[in-house]
């Protein structure tokens, strides 16, 4: 009965996480810039949640999964900070580039399964590409805020249990976010 | 605290364009990604059947373990000094016992000048 409950409890976090992978995947590294780095965040939330709160309602676990996914994409940000310190110190007794390129594996850029048409994907690459960069520019709160909001869907209640901070707090923060938004997309964006 | 899902038909039409070029980037993923996603899911699965211990376990379990171990080690010194060995009364029958078998030859020679002046 036990075994049966908890094989079902199994397929439950397995349907969950299946259902928020790529997003969370695609957050992270719109939030960290780097593939593998969005990677290791991803399985860490994914591994925490099941770890920790696999026992709790399906309900709880997507806002429970964000609330980590957050948390360690932060930590990740000041431990890239610490190490860009660090690097810069010891880049000042190094040689300069010694030319080396490390080589793609081409088959790493094949699309998914899931993947649209050529010229969908091109013209949504571009907006991609513009919107990363704008997003780039705004400070870390706010791109949090924008994240869960926009992207997410989450209400302010729930990003503000998220960020862990005030519901007035996420509104500013989301409000400050779409206005830079606007303003840096104007020219670029067509509506 | 309202737990209302948020309301789709509230955002603006260029909030709904960005939320939309968002979304349709998770679709564009490449099949190394989906499967290294895919790979990461199976591996957090498998950590559901581990027992879950928090970080600080160990640390504190240690502490506390020493601090019992430091207390037994302070204490019980105390409780030899304040013991009382008892001693036994079959001891000190055995300690004058002793010094009667000791003094037997006396008493031979006693008993005997008694029943000679007897006589």
């Amino acid at each position: 009965m036990l075994e049966r409950s908890s094989s079902l409890e199994l397929q439950s976090l397995d349907q969950f996480l299946a259902s928020v992978e790529r997003r969370a995947f695609s957050i992270a590294r719109s939030s960290l810039g780097n593939r593998e780095d969005a990677l290791d965040v991803v399985q860490e939330a994914m591994t925490q949640l099941v770890a920790r709160y696999g026992n709790k309602t399906p309900d709880e676990w997507r806002p429970l999964f964000y609330r980590i996914l957050q948390s360690r994409i932060n930590d990740l940000h000041r431990r890239h900070k610490v190490q860009n310190k660090v690097k810069g110190w010891l880049n000042r007794f190094r040689d300069k580039d010694d030319g080396s390129e490390i080589e793609e594996d081409p088959f790493q850029n094949v699309p998914g399964p899931n993947a649209t048409a050529p010229h969908h994907q091109h013209e949504t690459g571009r907006q991609m590409q513009v919107l990363q960069s704008a997003l780039t520019t705004l400070p870390a709160r706010q791109k949090q805020a924008f994240i869960l909001r926009c992207w997410e869907g989450f209400s302010t209640a729930e990003t503000a249990t998220i960020m862990k901070c005030s519901e007035g707090s996420v509104k500013t923060h989301y409000s400050r976010a779409i206005h830079s938004l606007r303003a840096t997309l104007g020219e670029h964006w067509h509506e | 605290m309202n737990k209302q899902p948020m309301n789709h038909h509230d955002l603006s039409d260029a909030e709904k364009q960005m939320r939309d070029v968002l979304r349709s980037s998770e679709l564009e993923l490449d099949s190394s990604t989906v499967q290294q996603l895919a790979n990461a899911r199976s591996e957090a699965l498998k950590s559901a059947t581990k027992r879950y211990t928090p970080r600080f376990f160990m640390p504190v379990t240690g502490m506390a373990l020493a601090s019992v171990i430091a207390l037994v080690l302070v204490l019980s010194p105390n409780l030899q000094d304040n013991q009382t060995v008892p001693v036994g009364q079959d001891e000190i029958l055995l300690s004058e016992g002793i010094d009667l078998y000791e003094d037997m030859d006396f008493y031979y020679w006693l008993a005997s000048e008694q029943s000679h002046l007897n006589g």
